[in-house]
């Protein structure tokens, strides 16, 4: 029993658990039978008792059931549910589409509903019900108010609201005013910009995901992995001092995990030229900082303006994109895209070669 | 409509409908219980209970006593006899009254009529005030103010006919109200005896009425209290209500602003302030507070309305539940206790729990920081006393107590007193040579125990030592050639006075923490200390050795000051003497004088100077690195380390601190404040140790901790938690605080330096102190009650005797001796003992006029008294035994306050309890019914006149007749 927690806290590790979940999240694609009831149903009651047999565990029951937390736990299953449900009908409908048959949604015999009884009578059965599970849910559990805030003190476990864990895992990897102002800002706009980039006309008034398989993956990829998945770690299984702990480890405030990070600069000056940084020999004024900033730059620089055209050229599906979507639009597209990989890509960095930051001028406070 | 529009089936959400309707209804139900039902409610209701069975027994305890029966009886008697002659008279009676009716219809009119008149008087005046202020009508209003325009002249006539109007109106209404009087005691003198006999009655059920008034109120059980208090009805006016007191004084730290404590405690402790719940059947909540004198009470000096609850006993103000307001648990047992009864839990979002009763003395010193001592808090008292004494301030700074004298002596002139090889065995276990001694144990502790740590040890000892007898000079001392008598030395130890600050041998049980006779170091073993040459010097001079020394100058004679010296040096520990000093193991030295070096330059470069160094070179450089590690100059005068800084934290706010800023380390103990500062103070370095308790954890030697272990009793570790819990961070509003008014503050100011100076060693002074008095075994040798000294003696006398001792009792041998005092003291001093008796300060007219006949009479009267048989006069003392003498009256006409002597003479006792002085005016009795008309008053002034008529003017020429007290006049 310990020996399976111990695996399981190790494999909770975020850069693991991140790992697991991109391999997991390309391989659901292609495997039909998750997306059958069958499989839902032993799914369910597989993940059900996990949760249940891990609720003997001390630390998971705490951390489970703590009135902040408990939204999370329904928010993995609801998240799982509608996953499931809205993937289930996409690949039935594949499947209809390929041997000829029209999607579902289209041979339902009602393509419109009457407002009474069947619309209204419905949404007021849901209310009711709806109602009762807020009122149960606020007698059982009371509001989680601690005392007034001492500006003198920091709590060892400093967390934000949980719709905020996101942006607070990405600070780990980003500068404030990256993962707080400009990263949010690019979802915002991003989510905004989706209508006029998608030119695909088809999917619309019924599930499918083999004629919109690109949209789906890349809006998937950005909502449950880069946003959900960092959610569901900053609760579970980040504790005193942002440190890591496994669901079944006791959160230490004294946990001291290594950390020493090192900029790109260091990297390339110090570790492979050997020369030590410019700003050394070259004085720590504008040509120094910019000189050892160099190639941290190419290489942002680079990312954003030279790969979009390069892959156009090279890859026949950016090619594809490229066709389709018309060269602004494409790049507008490319731009967000990559926008939203600098996150994974900024995280396996960290990981694999512990690097601090690409270009990193703390004199100036710009940092990326 | 058909079925076929329909997209869902009708009937399937009918039943879901009427499903969702019954949980919904249920799940309202549930929240209206679980609204109302609250844990105080339940303590409430159960108080009311309580508070309506106390009342039902009182009431029925009166109504069943024989007298009210009695009382009663007779009174319905003579309320009927009175019904029946009104019934014999009621045809009058009804005339009556139905006269006075009418009369009053009559009055009503009239009065009503006088009632608009009169507005009609009053709107008329202020037309014709209005009319009259206007102006003739010339521009620029250069009328006479005498002339009245013709308009205001017409209002004018009109104000004089309302006047008329009004007087008459007044008139006919006096009339009517008059004949109305009269009729309605036309109506009463039918009634007469029917109310009085009401009035009475209503005065014998008076508190009958009072208890069934109140019963109703805490009845609740009627339905109309009822249904105020159900479920969902109990918002109007329920009987269940939480109660709090707002304490504008006290404040909840917001951060961005303070906000009054809400104390809502009382909302389950209701009998908090009602006296009868005291008794031992009845348990908390219910219980009345214990102390209602002081706290609590409204006629206390801490009245709840003001300062609340949480103030003394901390928690959270507005907690309505067991848990919520942070209760908080002696112990674990007591934790399992309430969690099985009361459901409580451990509360953890709240700084400051409730404190355990052992502690609560602690929160006196919040308000009360003006005050050296505080007559209701004995352990924060002790707990002060020791923080001071053991030199806590030395180490970690504490506002308040800045600028006070180091705690232990001063290390310049180390060389003089005591060799190496002491001071090394000292260091390393002060208490195994003196057990009474404040000097902690810095070494061979929990956490440097291993063998590697006791090599260690030893090295950092030797370098201490070394390093502070290479800084220590020496003095120019003298050595007389006088030859000590050890037998001598000893008499004088134990009479000149030196017992009221030392014990000479070391107290078989633990003394305790304010004894007065451990203000100086215990004598026992000084000759393996020290030598005789310093004893010597320093008897004669302390100030010489140790400038800061509150050891006073006892003027000893070269011979008493020798041959105290070779008692006190006879006192030795033959066995501490034969511990031997290991030798310094110079590997650990080097290794340990690298490690210090490197702290500030490289490994390469502290290897180079260390090799360039001889051995006390390298002990030297330790020395200096380890005083500033262990903080020695925290309490030791070390040149060289005047201004370094305290090396602890700083505890101001310790009472205050975040529990999570305390580290527990591994040691099992509950997280509270107390409970960390009880086993810091039993064990500084326990938080250093893993699991076991037995080894370190991984630690660096300059990362463990280093506070010395002292060695504090429980009952000084519980005294000194309580002194630092109550150093906190809260604020309280002036008007709440304890502020001294300006006489106070002086007294205070007072109280300090007789503290300091340890006054009450010798003498009883406030109700305290004189515990020199138990190696006195003759009372008539005890050194001077000081009670009232500022009423009895001149202040300008005080000041030069203070400055400049002159023996008043020669016949005692416990010696006055000279403090030194600077004129700052001295100030302080006599305006202290001034102000303690209420006295003028430091001017004073004293209002006698002494006439020779009075002089005469007085004389006589002291002869009869027999005055000079105990009293000395002149210096020339009366044939009696010593301990029978009394003060050198020939000094009372500079000492002694006029008005005083006559008080004295009045009742002695009053003045000095246990005085051996005789009340001669017994009951207010004259001395002799012969003088003065037999008089007692002018008696007593006739005995002053004669007293102050005696002495020299020159107080110094009669001390030094006093001095030679020798002369004794034959049998």
């Amino acid at each position: 029993m310990e020996a399976v927690k111990g695996f399981i806290n190790w494999i909770s590790d975020p850069r693991w658990l991140f790992l697991l979940s991109v391999i997991l999240f390309f391989f659901m694609f292609r495997l039909r039978v998750l997306w059958t009831v069958k499989f839902g149903i032993v799914a369910l009651i597989a993940s059900l008792a996990f949760f249940g047999l891990s609720m003997l565990d001390k630390n998971f029951r705490i951390i489970s059931t703590t009135p902040d937390n408990v939204p999370i736990v329904g928010l993995i299953f609801l998240m799982a549910f509608f996953t499931w449900l809205s993937l289930k009908q996409a690949f039935d409908n594949d499947d209809r589409l390929r041997i000829g048959q029209p999607p579902k949604e289209r041979t339902e015999r009602f393509e419109k509903v009457m407002v009474w009884p069947d619309l209204v009578y419905t949404e007021f059965i849901a209310t009711v019900l709806l109602g009762a599970v807020l009122v149960i849910w606020s007698i059982v559990l009371k509001a989680p108010l601690e005392q007034p805030s001492n500006p003198t003190f920091s709590p060892p476990v400093m967390k934000a609201p949980w719709y905020f864990l996101g942006l607070q895992e990405m600070l780990v990897y980003y500068d404030p005013w990256l993962a707080g102002v400009v990263l949010p800002g690019l979802i915002i706009v991003g989510l905004m910009a989706i209508p006029y980039i998608d030119r695909n006309p088809r999917g619309s008034g019924y599930y499918t995901f083999a004629e919109r398989k690109y949209e789906i993956m890349v809006f998937m990829f950005g909502f449950m992995i880069l946003w959900l998945l960092l959610i569901v770690i900053g609760t579970f299984l980040r504790g005193p001092n942002w440190n890591f702990f496994g669901p079944y480890e006791t959160w230490d405030v004294a946990k001291v995990t290594p950390m020493v990070n090192v900029n790109l600069s260091e990297y390339i000056w110090v570790k492979i030229l050997g020369v030590g940084l410019p700003n050394q020999w070259f004085g720590a004024k504008y040509m120094g900082i910019l000189l050892r900033e160099l190639f941290g730059f190419i290489l942002v620089i680079g990312y954003f303006t030279a790969l979009p055209p390069v892959l156009a050229n090279r890859s026949r599906l950016f090619n594809g994109f490229y066709k389709t979507l018309g060269g602004a639009r494409y790049h507008v597209m490319m731009f967000l895209l990559l926008a939203m990989m600098t996150l994974p890509i900024k995280m396996i960095l960290r990981w694999t070669i512990d690097l601090k930051y690409i270009v990193s001028i703390p004199e100036w406070f710009f940092n990326i | 409509m058909p079925d076929a529009e329909r997209a869902r089936n009708i009937n399937t959400l009918n039943k879901l409908f009427a499903l969702g309707s019954i949980v919904m209804a249920l799940v309202v139900v549930w929240m209206v219980i679980n609204d109302s039902s609250r844990e105080w409610k339940y303590f409430q209701k159960r108080f009311y209970q309580l508070e309506y069975g106390k009342t039902r027994a009182a009431l029925s305890g009166i109504r069943a006593a024989a007298d009210y029966k009695r009382d009663k009886s007779a009174l319905d008697m003579e309320l009927k006899s009175a019904e029946a002659e009104l019934k014999q008279h009621k045809k009058d009676y009804e005339a009556a009254t139905k006269k006075a009716q009418s009369v009053e219809t009559d009055r009503y009119k009239a009065n009503q009529e006088y009632q608009f008149a009169k507005s009609r008087y009053l709107a008329a005046r202020y037309e014709f005030e209005a009319a009259a202020a206007v102006n003739n009508g010339a521009p620029g209003g250069k009328a006479a103010p005498s002339q009245l325009t013709p308009k205001a002249m017409a209002y004018q006539k009109e104000l004089d006919a309302k006047k008329s109007e009004m007087d008459k109106a007044e008139l006919r209404y006096m009339e009517a109200e008059a004949r109305y009087t009269a009729a309605q005691q036309d109506v009463e003198k039918y009634l007469a005896k029917n109310e009085a006999a009401n009035k009475k009655k209503d005065k014998l059920n008076e508190q009958v009425d009072r208890l069934e008034k109140k019963l109703k109120h805490v009845d609740l059980s009627s339905p109309s209290r009822w249904l105020l208090d159900a479920p969902l009805m109990d918002f109007m006016a329920p009987s269940l209500k939480i109660q709090q007191i707002v304490v504008d004084g006290v404040t909840n730290d917001l951060n961005f602003m303070r906000i009054p404590r809400v104390d809502r405690c009382i909302t389950c402790h209701m009998a908090y302030e009602t006296k009868g719940y005291e008794t031992p059947g009845i348990r908390q909540p219910y219980r009345t507070h214990p102390n209602l004198d002081i706290f609590v009470g409204a006629k206390s000096k801490h009245p709840a309305d003001r300062f609340g609850c949480t103030s003394c006993h901390q928690g959270r103000d507005r907690g309505t539940t067991f848990t919520t307001a942070v209760h908080w648990p002696v112990d674990e047992k007591q934790a399992h206790e309430w969690n099985r009864k009361w459901d409580w839990k451990e509360y953890e979002h709240w700084d400051t729990p409730m404190m355990p009763g052992s502690y609560v003395e602690s929160q006196c010193y919040k308000c009360h920081k003006s005050q050296t001592f505080i007559a209701e808090a004995p352990q924060l008292n002790r707990g002060r006393i020791l923080f001071e004494r053991a030199g806590c301030y030395g180490c970690h700074k504490v506002q308040g107590f800045e600028g006070l004298r180091k705690a232990g002596p001063d290390l310049t002139h180390l060389v003089d007193k005591v060799t190496p090889e002491w001071t090394f065995k000292w260091i390393k276990d002060p208490k195994s040579f003196r057990p009474t001694t404040r000097m902690p144990k810095f070494f061979d502790l929990t956490n440097t125990k291993t063998p590697d740590d006791l090599e260690r040890n030893n090295v950092e000892a030797h370098a201490l030592v070394s390093y502070l007898f290479s800084l220590s000079e020496k003095l120019e001392y003298r050595m007389t050639s006088l030859v000590g008598d050890p037998g001598r030395g000893k008499e004088l130890v134990t009479t000149l006075g030196c017992t009221g600050c030392h014990y000479v041998e070391t107290p078989k049980e633990k003394v305790p923490v304010d004894d007065r006779r451990m203000s100086g170091p215990t004598l026992d073993k000084l000759g393996s200390k020290t030598n005789a040459q310093w004893v010597f010097n320093w008897l004669k001079n302390p100030k010489q050795y140790f400038p800061e020394t509150n050891m006073p100058n006892l003027r000893l004679s070269d011979q008493e000051a020798i041959d105290v010296s070779s008692y006190l040096m006879s006192l030795r520990d033959t066995e501490f003497e034969r511990k031997n000093v290991p030798a310094i193991n110079t590997s650990v030295l080097d290794s340990l004088a690298e490690e210090y070096l490197k702290v500030s330059i490289s490994a390469t470069a502290a290897r180079a100077k260390l090799a360039s160094w001889s051995q006390p070179e390298k002990e030297a450089y330790l020395g200096e690195r380890l005083v500033n590690r262990y903080g020695c100059f925290g309490c030791h005068t070390i040149k060289g380390f005047e201004k370094a800084q305290n090396i602890g934290t700083e505890l101001t706010e310790e009472g205050s601190k975040n529990i999570h800023q305390l580290d527990f380390g591994f040691v099992n103990i509950p997280h509270t404040r107390h409970d960390w500062f009880q086993q810091k103070l039993r064990d500084p370095r326990i938080f250093d140790m893993m699991p076991n308790m037995q080894t370190t954890k991984v630690k660096r030697p300059d990362e463990k901790s280093k506070m010395p272990n002292f060695q504090f009793s429980e009952e000084e570790i519980r005294a000194l938690v309580t002194f630092v819990l109550g150093l906190t961070k809260e604020k309280i509003l002036p008007d709440l605080s304890r502020n001294l008014s300006t006489q106070e503050s002086a007294i205070e100011e007072g109280r300090r330096l007789v503290k300091k100076f340890n006054c009450q060693g010798c003498h009883i002074l406030e109700n305290q102190g004189g515990d020199i008095r138990k190696t006195i075994t003759d009372p008539g040798f005890y050194p001077p009650i000081l009670e009232g000294e500022g009423e009895m003696v001149k202040a300008d006398w005080l000041y030069n005797f203070l400055r400049n001792p002159q023996p008043i009792r020669p016949w005692i041998k416990v010696r006055m001796p000279t403090f030194n005092f600077s004129d700052v003291d001295l100030n302080v001093l006599t305006r202290y003992f001034a102000y303690l008796s209420k006295t003028n300060y430091p001017y004073e007219h004293y209002d006698y006029v002494a006439d020779a006949a009075n002089v005469a009479a007085g004389k006589g009267l002291m002869d009869r008294g027999q005055c000079f048989k105990c009293h000395i006069l002149n210096g020339v003392a009366p044939p009696n035994d010593a301990a029978n003498l009394a003060p050198d009256l020939g000094l009372a006409r500079n000492r002694l306050r006029p008005q005083w002597i006559v008080e004295w003479l009045k009742d002695p006792q009053k003045i000095k309890p246990n005085t051996r002085m005789p009340t001669f005016f017994v009951e207010g009795n004259a001395l002799d019914p012969a003088v003065l008309g037999g008089k007692p008053e002018p008696q007593m002034e006739a005995i002053r006149d004669y007293v102050l008529s005696i002495g020299s003017k020159d107080d110094i020429a009669a001390a030094a007749r006093t001095k030679a007290v020798v002369k004794r006049r034959p049998k």
